[in-house]
């Protein structure tokens, strides 16, 4: 493990809130940000950015750092650190991927990993408008001269009367790429238009049908119900269609942009989940295995599987075209993994955010000369986000343990995660069985 | 306990009657049929056994089939037929006046369907005063005598037009319609549906209310149609009606019994007038030349189904199929596998067809749901065994994959060298085509003893056999797979002894294309008059509407197959000319026919000046030959329809003389099976026997057989 230097640093002047009316977290950012690479030449490194912020990202209803709070709500001890991390859709992989890290360099050895989104608890704010106005409110009332002072709230009770109360829709706003500002469906349909790597209508709505009937299937035969623990009356995943037929599809989902091929059924649906694993080093899973775990079923089940996170794959891409990032996520794992090509992984689990993003991720493979992916055979076996849903950071997580359930289930070797990621990036992870 | 042979005979006993009810449940060991032992039973328990002590009947037919067309088939072929017709004569007597006693009858009859309910049981429900049917997808119920080229003999022309309206009674007996059970509530042709756990209670119920009148009897009148009502034009509403319906059912000449039946439902002066009528006609078609033939057509059917073709193998059905090609024979073949309940996956190329494959099936799963052949979860539940690939590795668990993609070697020889890498060496591979040969296909292959060919017709839903050959080197298991999965989806296979071109049917009935086609162009013939004159004789589609409904294209291919065996065959030349790629039939909506959907139009007279471009001269004029075939078909006079007749002679004769040297090199050994085979598949003159029965060259010899 070799040392990390801190080697040079810059800040912004501090000024009082309210100094500049309309800053931006992102305007401040980046100016210290820029300043520091176009002072330095850093070609033939493989950079990070790891960044911190709480209130400028639409903060979480239930606070700043929702994992502490889930921490302490689950019964864990005060003394356990509890970090939130956030990179857009691909944050429960993430989560899972600097678990792995931080066990492996030793700094952990049992790290717990829960991903959880509830979008429909996302919170509507006031718009820059109302919250000029109501933020005068304070200083109105604060007036000392009786003559200035209730004209001037009473101005300011008709401009709050009166201005358009269009709040901003934290949903709207976090499936909306501020960069290019365009929806995530339009940029499927773009993917989907596209020359190179585009489908069409009927490709993507077979897709979502075989993620239907898969999923459906997979319900039936009891394999969703071992990952699932009941909640409350709930037992089962609700968005799965048992009898979904094409016409539906075709007739009853039209696509969301005119002219474009986007539907609602064959997109992922806006869902409310949760994901919790348990990452520990592997003299703690001996530990569990021969203490803890007592039934046969079990024994036979677990450990699920052996991740490592300096085989983790990362890649960007236009964020206007985001769904093909995974593509290049997936040859930064075969270019760290050495002999390891496409056709060796058993599993691949893919988060199906379009069915015409993974549609285009199969054609930009086997352009790109990477290898064929087997959509019939090993990807999404259980079926995929359109049926099951995409709750945004936990679907990275579900995807890493359907994954590693499946390789147990059926006796294969490696698996492969993958998700890409709205703003134009892809994270992938490759998974493989292991026996204690 | 059991008096009755035929009869399981119960008492039940009711809350509100003092007398007890009768039950009498049809109950033959084997098959349900209403022989004439078990009628006179019937009559005797009713009419003497039982008469003054009950409070009514309750008839409970269970899968009943009808009359036994055993008996019927005994009386046909009896040598004397003057005896014959008496002992039918006096028979129909009986049933007549059991008919006009059950009318009469001061107790109420009431009767108990589930399962099939066809011809004699079916009449015999109607006789009674309420049925009650059991409301599953198994209940089916009609009058299908005409398909036997008989009509139906036990009342029904008279008691049907009671019950439902005249022009439905029309339709189903004339074309031998089957109808399920939320139809027959619709119609008046069934009283109740219950469950049919509480079948017997419901009727026994029903029979109580019919005695004590808390429920009256459906009327039985006369219910004519609406138009009839209208003063002195109604009278002929009725004829107008008969001639839509007659002429509907296309197959009227090889059907001749639709005419007759109409003409006896439309006897309307009396019942027992009726009733006379119907005897009448009943045997002068019995004894008539085609309702032998449509008899042992039956039988023959039925043996043919349960035909062991390989008795020494003990091939099992697959368990998951594949089908590649989602064109107009894949999506068909795929639909009628998945709803037997057998697995399938679909694949095709280009995303389009697969999703109107797709689309298609699902289609027809709501049509049969619509008409009552599938109850709805059963539906849902074949649907979701359909799975459709996006790539060859999808096949990689079916152990029997069937090629239907387009008719070009390469295509295939390619797609089925990829194929063989993903299945199983164990994986039957069949291809859907007749117009390659099997083993051109198989000659890349590394494993060829598994490869075969597996030939559906078009349409695959109404016609039902399956052709099942294999190159020298195919090994009979695979053959037998192939004919246990045809058995399995309700198909009647017949597996050659050897391949050869265009395998049996085509290669029979393409001859007889060729010489009509050629020889209505040399002789100035309107094609229409030998379409004509080929169903007149018995034929389901002449030769023209045949091309249409295949498609010139695909002649074409055919055509450059088989012309390289066929010098005297025209060269693919003549036939693009005429044939561009706007007229190819059915599938582009205008051929030598207009096509709306499935329906044909009129002829396109268009065609002709394509069809013959030459000119004749005659008494100084100039003509253009297809003017002269335009006049042919408004002539009608001796000349014409002497050379239409020796044309279509000829052409069934060439049909014979191919099917003889199938004979003779050994593809098909048993004339039955080819006769058998024609009329299953092509619908070759079920009325005269078959392809040999068809052609005066060969209708007196030995072939001739059913």
């Amino acid at each position: 493990m070799s040392k990390a230097i801190l080697f040079d640093g810059i800040r912004s002047p501090f000024l009082k809130a309210g100094t500049i009316p309309d800053l931006s977290a992102v305007t401040l950012g980046s100016h210290v940000l820029r300043h520091l690479v176009e002072k330095y030449n850093l070609r033939g490194t493989s950079p990070l950015v790891i960044g911190a912020n709480i209130g400028n990202q639409l903060l979480h209803p239930d606070g700043s750092n929702v994992t502490r709070y889930i921490a302490l709500a689950s019964g864990l001890s005060q003394a356990t650190p509890a970090l939130t991390v956030n990179i857009n859709c691909a944050s429960g992989l993430e989560a899972v991927i600097q678990a792995a890290m931080r066990v492996e360099a030793g700094i952990n050895d049992v790290v717990w990993v829960v991903g959880v989104e509830v979008m429909s608890d996302y919170l509507a704010v006031y718009n820059r408008e109302q919250r000029g106005v109501h933020g005068q409110w304070l200083a109105a009332s604060k007036e000392k001269k009786w003559w200035k002072k209730y004209p001037r709230l009473l101005s300011l009770w008709w401009k709050t009367k009166t201005m358009p109360h269009a709040p901003i829709w934290a949903l709207e706003k976090g499936l909306t790429d501020p960069f290019v500002h365009l929806k995530m469906d339009q940029i499927a349909d773009a993917i989907a238009n596209d020359k190179e790597y585009g489908s069409s209508k009927e490709e993507q709505d077979l897709f979502a049908l075989q993620s239907h009937q898969r999923a459906s299937k997979a319900r039936a035969s009891g394999r969703l119900a071992k990952e699932i623990l009941p909640f409350g009356k709930h037992v089962h995943d609700n968005g799965i269609r048992d009898n979904q037929t094409l016409d539906d599809l075709k007739y009853k989902t039209k696509p969301i942009y005119k002219g474009g091929t986007t539907s609602a059924g064959n997109s992922s649906q806006l869902t409310d989940g949760a994901v919790a694993l348990l990452i520990v080093s592997e003299e703690v899973a001996q530990n569990l295995l021969t203490w803890q775990v007592d039934s046969e079923k079990e024994r036979k089940r677990l450990p699920m599987a052996e991740i490592s996170a300096k085989f983790s794959g990362y890649a960007g891409c236009d964020p206007a075209r985001m769904g093909i990032g995974p593509v290049g996520a997936v040859k930064d794992v075969l270019n760290k993994m050495e002999g390891v090509s496409l056709e060796n992984f058993d599993l691949i689990e893919t988060n199906e955010a379009f069915a015409s993003v993974v549609l285009a991720q199969k054609k930009l493979l086997e352009k790109e000369g990477i290898g064929y992916l087997d959509l019939d055979n090993k990807v999404n076996v259980n079926g995929g986000a359109i049926a099951l849903g995409h709750p945004l950071a936990a679907s990275g997580t579900r995807l890493a343990l359907t994954c590693a359930m499946e390789l147990q289930l059926r006796n294969l070797n490696r698996g492969l995660v993958t998700l890409c990621v709205g703003g134009g990036q892809g994270v992938a992870l490759p998974l493989e069985r292991r026996t204690l | 306990m059991n008096k009755y042979k035929n009869w399981l005979a119960e008492e039940k006993k009711h809350l509100y009657s003092l007398k007890p009810f009768v039950v009498l449940k049809l109950n033959r060991p084997g098959e349900n049929t209403l022989s004439e032992a078990a009628l006179t039973e019937l009559e005797v328990s009713i009419r003497k056994d039982y008469s003054g002590k009950v409070g009514g009947f309750v008839i409970v037919l269970e899968n009943c089939l009808g009359a036994d067309v055993k008996e019927i088939q005994a009386h046909q072929l009896a040598p004397d037929r003057g005896l014959a017709k008496n002992e039918v004569i006096s028979l129909l007597e009986r049933a007549h006046d059991f008919v006009q006693y059950l009318e009469k009858l001061l107790v109420p009859t009431v009767a108990a369907i589930s399962g099939h309910c066809l011809g004699g049981g079916l009449e015999l429900a109607m006789m009674c005063q309420a049925r009650v049917l059991a409301d599953t997808a198994k209940t089916r119920v009609g009058l299908p005598e005409t398909k036997l080229g008989l009509i139906p003999g036990f009342g029904g022309t008279q008691t049907m037009p009671r019950l439902i309206p005249l022009e439905k009674a029309l339709e189903l007996i004339s074309e031998g319609k089957i109808i399920g059970a939320a139809e027959a509530l619709e119609l008046g042709l069934a009283d109740r549906l219950v469950k049919p756990e509480n079948l017997v209670e419901k009727a026994v119920d029903l029979a109580s209310m019919l005695r004590t009148g808390e429920v009256r009897p459906r009327a039985k009148r006369y219910r004519h149609t609406s138009w009839r009502k209208i003063p002195l034009v109604g009278r002929f509403a009725i004829s107008f009606f008969t001639k839509k319906t007659v002429a509907a059912n296309e197959s009227s000449a090889a059907y001749p019994a639709a005419g007759k039946a109409v003409q006896a439902i439309l006897a309307s002066r009396s019942f027992p007038y009726g009733l006379e009528k119907e005897r009448e006609l009943f045997v002068d078609r019995l004894f008539s030349e085609e309702s032998p033939n449509h008899i042992k057509v039956f039988f023959a059917e039925k043996e043919l189904k349960k035909r062991n073709w390989f008795p020494e193998i003990y091939a099992s059905v697959p368990k998951t199929v594949g089908v590649v090609g989602a064109g107009v024979m894949g999506r068909a073949i795929a639909y009628s596998i998945v709803s037997a309940g057998i697995p399938v996956v679909l694949y095709d190329n280009y995303p389009s067809s697969l999703h109107a494959g797709i689309s298609w099936i699902e289609n027809m799963f709501k049509k049969a749901v619509y008409k009552g052949i599938m109850s709805e979860k059963d539906a849902w539940q074949r649907r979701g065994l359909l799975t459709h690939a996006n790539g060859l590795q999808g096949f990689a668990k079916c152990d029997f994959v069937i090629e239907a993609v387009k008719e070009n070697l390469s295509i295939k020889r390619d797609l089925f060298g990829q194929l063989e890498k993903v299945v199983s060496k164990d994986a039957a591979l069949m291809t859907n085509t007749s117009s390659i040969l099997p083993s051109k296909i198989a000659d890349g292959l590394s494993c060829p003893e598994r490869f075969g060919a597996m030939h559906f017709f078009n349409p695959v839903e109404k016609i039902s056999l399956v052709e099942v050959a294999g190159h020298a080197g195919t090994v009979n298991l695979y053959k037998a797979m192939a004919v246990e999965l045809a058995r399995k989806i309700g198909k009647v296979p017949v597996a050659l002894e050897k391949e050869c071109p265009e395998l049996l049917v085509n290669r029979v009935l393409i001859p007889g294309l060729i010489a009509s086609f050629t020889r209505a162009k040399e002789k100035g013939i309107h094609p229409m008059l030998i379409d004509r004159k080929f169903k007149n004789r018995g034929m389901l589609s002449g030769p023209f509407e045949t091309g249409d409904l295949v498609g010139w294209d695909v002649m074409l291919d055919i055509l450059k197959e088989i012309s390289c065996n066929h010098p005297d065959y025209p060269s693919e030349k003549d036939l693009a000319k005429i044939m561009d790629s706007k007229r190819l039939g059915k599938k582009t909506g205008v051929g030598f026919y207009h096509w709306q959907g499935d329906r044909r139009g009129n002829f396109n007279d268009s065609i002709l000046d394509t069809y013959h471009t030459g000119f004749i001269s005659e008494g100084g004029s100039v003509r253009s030959f297809a003017d002269v075939m335009r006049r042919s078909l408004y002539k009608g006079d001796k000349n014409t329809c002497g050379v239409v007749s020796s044309i279509v002679d000829e052409a069934s004769d060439k049909m014979a003389d191919e099917a003889v040297k199938i004979m003779e090199e050994g593809v098909c050994l048993d004339p039955k099976v080819i006769n058998l085979a024609m009329i299953l598949g092509c619908g070759c003159a079920p009325n005269r026997g078959g392809v040999f029965g068809l052609s005066p060259k060969y209708c007196g010899t030995s072939f001739n057989t059913l």
